[in-house]
């Protein structure tokens, strides 16, 4: 079972193996489902924020948004009511932001893949993989069509329903969410 | 806001919807811009907490009150300033999954 705590000034995350396997598989689905470039290794999309030409490409990508895809919409959404507003908003934004989570997201997976069963980090890290398994999380909840606070979708999806395994996953994910939670607080 | 990781988190059959308000900005420039953050059912009510006491500094009793009147009155006023500044902070909510906007107050 994972285990997250605060190990000196460290964060350290001990993960089973099949637990890492989910987060990492997650983490690198969902940096691919974001972009931002950051899946062709950490590297590059740590550097891109500082190429300008990653910069203009950046803005290039940017009119995409707001995608079709709800969990995109999610990830991504408007910042004013107003529609010229919004999207002048995202064109000035999007690719940072893109990138920021894609480079959290495959920074995440990268790391627990190399490091086995225990990861130690500087909770600035921590603090970015946190943001990084929320986002899996949105990914994860818009697909299951969660709702509402109640949990409605919950008890409204069929026993055959082929998102189940999902489920499973969301609800594993929020209870790592809260012990890195925990661990930073 | 999911209360907590567990299965069986919020049992009350209350449905919260947000409508965004409508109607344009007034371009006003003396008025002060907000940021508001808008409920969601997925978002941890621990981890609300905790960006708005990192992004903000706020205390956690502040940053705590501010999450419980997202999660019951469905949104919330958590910073205003200059509209640079709260782009700025809107930007930096989307970044942690929190669903922000930015008005005119």
């Amino acid at each position: 079972m994972a285990s997250i705590k605060r190990r000196g000034g460290l964060i350290r995350i001990e993960l089973r193996p099949e637990e890492r396997m989910v987060l990492a598989g997650f983490a690198r689905e969902v940096a691919q489902l974001v972009g931002g470039g950051a899946d062709d290794g950490p590297e590059h999309g740590a550097d891109a924020g500082a190429d300008p030409l990653a910069e203009l490409v950046g803005l290039h990508e940017a009119p995409d948004y707001p995608s079709d895809d709800p969990a995109l919409q999610r990830l991504f959404p408007d910042a004013y009511d107003d529609p010229a507003a919004a999207q002048e908003f995202r064109r000035l934004t999007s690719g940072e932001l893109r990138r920021t989570k894609a480079t959290a997201l495959a920074d995440l997976a990268a790391a627990i893949e190399a490091h086995g069963g225990r990861v130690e980090v500087e909770p600035e890290q921590a603090d970015m993989w946190l943001a990084a398994v929320n986002d899996i999380r949105l990914v994860l909840a818009t697909r299951l069509g969660v709702d509402d606070d109640a949990g409605t979708w919950r008890t409204q999806m069929p026993p055959d329903d082929p998102r189940l395994p999902l489920v499973a996953a969301y609800d594993w994910l929020s209870m790592l969410q809260e012990l890195l939670v925990d661990a930073l607080t | 806001m999911r209360n907590d990781g567990g299965v069986a988190a919020g049992s009350a059959p209350t449905v919260e919807r947000v409508e965004r308000p409508l109607g344009a900005e007034d371009e006003d420039p003396d008025r002060p811009w907000v940021t508001i953050v808008w409920n969601d059912p997925v978002n941890l009510m621990s981890y609300v907490t905790y960006v708005f006491q990192k992004l903000f500094g706020y205390s956690r009793d502040k940053a705590h009150k501010l999450m419980l009147q997202v999660h019951h009155d469905g949104r919330a006023v958590v910073s205003s300033g200059g509209r640079e500044q709260m782009e700025h902070d809107v930007s930096r909510l989307h970044a942690h999954g929190l669903w922000a906007t930015l008005q005119q107050d």
